[in-house]
């Protein structure tokens, strides 16, 4: 899911030796030669700096017309130039344009247009079959003629006006995203059973693309674009900062030059298209899903997505230290993906990542970085790479640094889930990065983790806990009936499966804590947080019923409700060694922690 | 602690290390090699708007650090420039230009975004005309081709 921004967007991971990786080198793709890319005309006939060198070779060149066209302003670089542009209005940028020839020429840089048109309208306007200017310029006055801006088109190129700020946007979407797909080295399997999945793939956090993972959907079938128009045309979806209609959104998709196109991205796409959820379902592997347990209450967490060749994600990783499912219904992406500790080139974050910069676009990252990332002195450090077809799902392990781009216009489905294999990153992510948490409204990001705490809990409560809980705080009657009902169902598997979870959970919430503690120090040390920290601020967060309860074994914490018996048993049988009290015992910890600092 | 700077004339500056450091790339230069007595050069800026960015920055010196802040739209921000800024920019274009480009080499983003706005509020409420008069620029369309742009730009004309 995309940064949002963000954008947008964390853990330590080992760099998976692909067993099976498969290297596929697409011969007949790499034809993509310079003489290609020289026969690109750009629509107002701009040409990159580089030809000024070769044009002015020729007999007949008259010279750059640059200066003139500009006057002083030459003087300025193009940048600059573009930076001055966008102080204007529409009307003065229209106003400049009719000075000469190359002000006309900067001032048709479509992506001008579009923050016009979206600053204005939102996503209340209509593609017109162009550009961005004539969609402003025909939703700014209904009587608005486009056919004029077109048949200007053809007269009104620029002579020998070379600038690469306006011709690499351009050179950029007109090239697309063919010299960049033929590696595909991301493993690809079928007929996997969900052992082996757990095992090759989800335990050890390496991506694999399930080949039949979503063949059987109805959506398989049913989806298309004629398919979206015809039963959800109106339905209001969201497309990066916008609200728009389904049939806005296609008609904006199929005909955009964009070098980025705007690209929908909608979490509420179950409410707002009728029926669409029976169509699709959440894939085998990856049902275990411990935010579900926090019912409506879950981090946003699936999302439809819709756009049309090289619009997609820049490189982010996944909110919540989420791992990640993502099925193509129709089209297909390229994905490229970078273990967690390898920042892809490009990119920028800061020491815990709460920012990341993707300063250029995704297509100007792959024409400028790409081929970097291709030949690294250690090949280990090389990115994973496939495409995810029709049917397809890719596998997003947590922590991964990935960019999509959709290679043709693509209909996909996306879910994040927190499986028992990423359940300590989560929390981890949770606990220590509340500023960090995404998927919620901004007041619960701080408490998320205790949230989650809670209704792991109370989804994983077994009957043993019974007596514990009659002497903890009055839960409301209506959590004991339903409790009372489950305990009459439960299975002797379920009962211990449950023990399990809640044992695991434990178990992670004290090394997170230690963890916690440890980075405090190394804080501390560093003269970052004041001393004090070191012990002063080591208070646990205020114990919920069901901690208290698990902490029943040690009176000193517990403080009224570890007296009585069996409290050692409460969990069932397991044990914990947990005790907030004493930092001792667990010296050993910290000092590993510390030297990860 | 001062700093020397040399121009592209050779003309050595002593300035306050806060006010050189209004200048992102002369604070990163500090940032890497350490303080040090030894001029640092800047070949592409003359004396003449050096005295003149120098000015800015001792103005400016207390000024809040630069936020960096991408996602900032330049059209959201107003054009207003302030009333000291705006008598320091009543300066000739030749200039005017001269101090942006400085602005721009040097890594001062608010006096790169004053010289913008100034630019920008020269061409604002002019005709084309106007606008090729105060630039100098050519007037290099053919009639036909200016009486479409005409045509295109009613939209324009009309609010």
């Amino acid at each position: 899911m995309p940064i949002h921004q963000s954008p947008t967007e964390e853990s330590t991971a080992q760099v998976p030796r692909a067993k099976k990786q498969r290297i596929i080198v697409r011969h007949e793709k790499s034809k993509m030669t310079t003489q290609h890319v020289m026969g690109l005309q750009h629509p107002l006939g701009i040409k990159p700096l580089g030809n000024y060198y070769m044009d002015a070779t020729r007999p007949d060149f008259t010279g750059a017309c640059r200066s003139p066209s500009l006057g002083r302003l030459s003087r300025l670089t193009d940048e600059i130039i573009l930076e001055i542009l966008n102080l204007l209005s529409p009307r003065e940028l229209l106003t400049l344009g009719a000075t000469s020839r190359v002000l006309y020429g900067l001032s048709h840089l479509d992506d001008m247009w579009k923050t016009f048109t979206i600053d204005w309208f939102k996503g209340d306007w209509e593609w017109q079959d162009d550009t961005w200017r004539a969609t402003f310029l025909k939703r700014s006055d209904p009587n608005y003629d486009t056919s004029t801006i077109l048949q200007n088109r053809d007269p009104l190129k620029l002579k020998y006006f070379y600038s690469d700020v306006l011709f690499q946007p351009f050179y950029c979407a007109a090239i697309g995203m063919d010299p960049y797909v033929s590696v595909e080295n991301i493993d690809r399997r079928s007929n996997l059973g969900l052992d082996d999945f757990i095992r090759e793939y989800e335990q050890p956090g390496k991506p694999v693309i399930i080949v039949d993972g979503a063949k059987h959907w109805p959506a398989m079938t049913k989806w298309s674009t004629e398919h979206f128009l015809k039963h959800w045309s109106d339905s209001v979806l969201r497309a990066e900062s916008v609200d728009m209609t389904i049939e806005n959104y296609f008609k904006y998709a199929q005909g955009t030059k964009d070098e980025s196109p705007l690209y929908l991205f909608d979490k509420n796409f179950g409410e707002r298209c009728k029926g669409i959820l029976d169509d699709i379902e959440v894939p085998v592997y990856f049902r275990e899903d411990l935010f579900g347990m926090m019912k409506e209450q879950r981090p946003d967490y699936r999302w439809l997505i819709v756009g049309p060749a090289r619009s997609g994600s820049t490189f982010h990783k996944d909110p919540n230290a989420t791992s990640a499912w993502n099925a193509v219904i129709t089209g297909s992406k390229k994905w490229i993906m970078f273990p967690p500790h390898i920042l892809p080139p490009g990119v920028f974050t800061n020491e815990d990542e709460s920012e990341v910069t993707s300063p250029v676009s995704l297509m100007e990252w792959f024409s400028n970085f790409y081929a970097s990332t291709q030949f690294p002195d250690d090949p280990s450090l090389r990115p994973l790479e496939g495409i995810c077809r029709e049917g397809e799902i890719m596998f997003v392990p947590r922590g991964w640094w990935h960019a999509v781009v959709n290679l043709d216009d693509c209909i996909a489905v996306t879910q994040n889930y927190v499986g028992s294999q990423n359940l300590k990153e989560t929390m981890q992510f949770l606990y220590l990065k509340r500023d960090q948490v995404s998927g919620v409204v901004d007041e619960r990001r701080e408490g998320l983790y205790e949230e989650f705490r809670e209704a792991v809990f109370k989804s994983n409560w077994t009957p043993d806990q019974e007596q514990d809980k009659a002497e903890g705080e009055a839960h409301d009657t209506k959590d004991k009936e339903t409790r009372d009902q489950d305990s009459a169902e439960l299975t002797a598997d379920e009962i211990e499966k449950r023990r399990e979870r809640i044992a695991l959970w434990l178990k992670y919430e004290e090394e997170i804590k230690q963890l916690s503690k440890a980075i405090r120090r190394c804080r501390a040390g560093r003269g970052e947080g004041g001393a004090n920290l070191v012990d002063g601020d080591d208070e646990p967060e205020p114990l919920s019923f069901w901690e208290r309860a698990k902490l029943g074994a040690d009176p000193k914490s517990s403080e009224g409700e570890g007296e009585g018996e069996g409290k050692g048993e409460v969990s069932g049988g397991f044990s914990f060694g947990f005790d907030f009290g004493e930092e001792e015992e667990e010296e050993d910890k910290e000092n590993q922690s510390n030297d990860e600092c | 602690m001062t700093i020397t700077l040399t121009s592209l004339d050779n003309v050595e500056f002593k300035v306050d290390k806060d006010v050189a450091e209004r200048s992102i790339l002369i604070k990163n230069m500090i940032d890497d090699i350490g303080e040090t007595d030894a001029p640092i050069p800047l070949p592409n800026v003359s004396s003449a708007v050096l005295t003149k960015v120098i000015e800015y920055c001792e103005h400016h010196r207390h000024d809040p650090p630069q936020v960096q802040d991408e996602s900032d739209d330049p059209r959201k921000r107003s054009n207003d420039i302030e009333e000291w800024d705006m008598k320091f920019m009543q300066v000739d274009q030749e200039m005017l230009f001269e101090i942006i480009l400085a602005a721009n080499y040097l890594d001062i983003k608010p006096l790169l975004d004053v010289g913008c706005k100034t630019v920008a509020n020269i061409i604002k409420g002019k005709t084309p005309e106007e606008i090729r008069k105060v630039f100098n620029i050519v007037n290099d369309f053919t009639p036909e081709e200016e009486a479409q742009i005409k045509k295109e730009n009613e939209w324009a004309e009309d609010r």
